[in-house]
C-alpha cells in the first residue's frame, strides 16, 4: 500500500463544495498517516492566498479556513501550479502556511514515486 | 541544497530561461539543453521564475543528473 496520497484541487469560490472536501479528503488521508499532497491549480490556486477561504463554510463540513489550518498543522504539502498562480496576478508573499510555487516535475516526482490521486 | 556565492565549476553550456516556466514548456527546454551535453559536463541553466528553486532539483533527481550548485541573486 502507497503510504503517499494526493489531491488535486482545481476549484476555489467557483465550487465551493469541491474545494472544501477536496481538504476533507486530504486530512482523512493526513490522519490515516500519509504523507500528503494537495496540488492546486486552475482557479484552485486562489486557496493559497492567506485570507481568501476565510469566508468559505460548506453546510455540513468545517469552516475550510480550519480545514486548511488542520491539514498544515498535520504537516500536509500544497503544491500551488506556478503559471496558473501567475495568469490571475495572485502574491507569492501571501501564501497560506505549508504552500509552495511549484511547477510540474514536482508534481511528477512526487507521483512517479508511488502515490494514489483523487481529484475535485 | 543551500545557494553559494558563486560556481566552483565552469559550464559546458549556458540557457537562460528568464521567466519561463513549466506552463511555457520550461521542463522540455531543460531536456533539449541537457540532451546534447557529454556525461560529466555541466550546463548552468538561469531563471527568474520562482517555482524553478523548487522544479529543477526535482528534475534532476528524476532524470539522473546532478545538480552541482546554485547562486541566488535577487530573483535570478
Amino acid at each position: 500500500m502507497a503510504n503517499r496520497f494526493c489531491v488535486s484541487l482545481t476549484h476555489a469560490k467557483d465550487n465551493q463544495d469541491k474545494a472544501t472536501v477536496g481538504f476533507v479528503v486530504a486530512n482523512a488521508a493526513t490522519g490515516s498517516g500519509k504523507e500528503t499532497l494537495v496540488f492546486l491549480s486552475v482557479e484552485g490556486v486562489r486557496l493559497a492566498q492567506k485570507g481568501y477561504a476565510d469566508d468559505i463554510r460548506e453546510e455540513g463540513f468545517a469552516p475550510l479556513r480550519e480545514l486548511m489550518d488542520n491539514f498544515a498543522k498535520a504537516g500536509g504539502t500544497i503544491y500551488v501550479c506556478s503559471p496558473c498562480f501567475k495568469k490571475r496576478k495572485l502574491d507569492e508573499n501571501n501564501l497560506v502556511a505549508g504552500a509552495a510555487i511549484v511547477g510540474g516535475a514536482k508534481l511528477v516526482e512526487f507521483l512517479s514515486e508511488g502515490s494514489p490521486c483523487v481529484s475535485y | 541544497m543551500e545557494p553559494v556565492d558563486r560556481h566552483q565549476l565552469d559550464a559546458d553550456l549556458s540557457f537562460d530561461g528568464g521567466d519561463l516556466d513549466c506552463g511555457n514548456g520550461l521542463l522540455l527546454l531543460i531536456r533539449q539543453h541537457m540532451d546534447p551535453l557529454e556525461r560529466g559536463q555541466l550546463l548552468e541553466f538561469r531563471s527568474t521564475e520562482i517555482s524553478v528553486e523548487e522544479d529543477l532539483p526535482a528534475w534532476c533527481r528524476m532524470t539522473g543528473n546532478e545538480l552541482v550548485s546554485f547562486v541566488r541573486r535577487g530573483k535570478e
